[in-house]
C-alpha cells in the first residue's frame, strides 16, 4: 500500500499528515475556548458586577481573540515536508500536535490570569469606593 | 493552480474578514456603551473602529495575495493557504486585542479627568 500510493501521488502522506492536523488542532482550539469561556462569564460578572450585558459582550470579544489568535497559529505552523512513510506521518503529526497543545495551554493560562487579575483590581476598585463613601458619611 | 490559490485565498479572506468584523460590531456596542456612556460617541467610534478595521485587513489580504512560492502540487497549495491565511488571522487577533486595551486605556483616562 506504501509504495503504490507513493508512486500514484508523491504527496500522499503529506496531504494525510494535513489531513489529520488541521481537524485536530480545530477540534482541540474548539473545546479549549468552550470550556474556558463558559466557566469565563463567571470572573466577568464578578468583575462587571450586575451589569450582565457587559460581561457577556466583553467574554465574546475575547473568545473571538482566542479563537483568532489560536486557529492563526495552528494554520500558520502547518508546513511539513519530507514524510515518506508512515513512521515519519506519525512522528511529524505528533511533533505538531504536541506543541500546538502545549502553546494552547500557555494561552489558557495566561487568559486565566488576566481573569484572576480583572477579579482582584475590581475588588480593590470595590473597597475604595465603600471606603470613601463611608469618608463622606462620617465627613 | 496560481488562480485556483488566489480565488481560495481571496474567498476564505474576505469571509473572514467580514464574519469577525461584524461580529466585533455587534458585541462591541455595550462594552463601548459602558466605556463611553455620554451620547453618541460610541456608536461613531464603532462605525470609526469598523471602517479602519476593514481598510487595513483588505488592504493586508490584497497585498499579500501573491505567493511566495511557486504552486505546483495540492500540498505546497494547502501550505500556502494555510500559512497566509493563519498569519491573517494572527494579525487580525493581535489588532483585536490592542483595540481592546487601547480603548479601556482612553475611557479609564477620561473617567480620571
Amino acid at each position: 500500500m506504501n509504495t503504490i500510493s507513493t508512486i500514484e501521488n508523491p504527496d500522499f502522506f503529506i496531504l494525510l499528515a494535513y489531513g489529520f492536523y488541521i481537524p485536530i488542532t480545530l477540534l482541540l482550539t474548539f473545546y479549549v475556548a468552550r470550556k474556558l469561556f463558559k466557566n469565563g462569564l463567571v470572573y466577568m460578572r464578578d468583575i462587571f458586577q450586575g451589569r450582565e450585558e457587559l460581561a457577556v459582550s466583553t467574554n465574546r470579544l475575547f473568545e473571538t481573540g482566542f479563537y483568532l489568535l489560536n486557529i492563526g497559529f495552528a494554520l500558520w505552523i502547518l508546513e511539513m515536508n519530507y514524510i515518506n512513510s508512515s513512521r515519519d506521518l506519525v512522528e511529524a503529526l505528533s511533533q505538531k500536535v504536541g506543541g500546538f497543545s502545549i502553546y494552547l495551554g500557555v494561552v489558557l493560562f495566561f487568559n486565566l490570569f488576566l481573569f484572576f487579575r480583572g477579579k482582584k483590581v475590581s475588588r480593590l476598585n470595590r473597597e475604595m469606593r465603600e471606603r470613601n463613601q463611608a469618608l463622606k458619611v462620617q465627613g | 493552480m496560481q488562480w485556483i490559490y488566489i480565488i481560495i485565498y481571496l474567498i476564505l479572506a474576505l469571509l473572514i474578514i467580514f464574519a469577525v468584523g461584524g461580529h466585533l460590531f455587534k458585541n462591541g456596542t455595550p462594552f463601548l456603551k459602558a466605556l463611553f456612556p455620554s451620547g453618541e460617541l460610541d456608536l461613531y467610534i464603532n462605525r470609526l473602529l469598523l471602517t479602519g478595521y476593514y481598510l487595513l485587513n483588505i488592504g493586508y489580504a490584497v497585498y499579500n495575495l501573491v505567493a511566495h512560492e511557486t504552486i505546483q502540487s495540492n500540498a505546497s497549495l494547502i501550505q500556502e493557504l494555510a500559512h497566509n491565511i493563519g498569519f491573517l488571522c494572527l494579525i487580525l487577533g493581535a489588532i483585536h486585542f490592542s483595540n481592546l486595551i487601547v480603548l479601556y486605556q482612553v475611557s479609564k483616562s477620561s473617567i480620571n479627568n
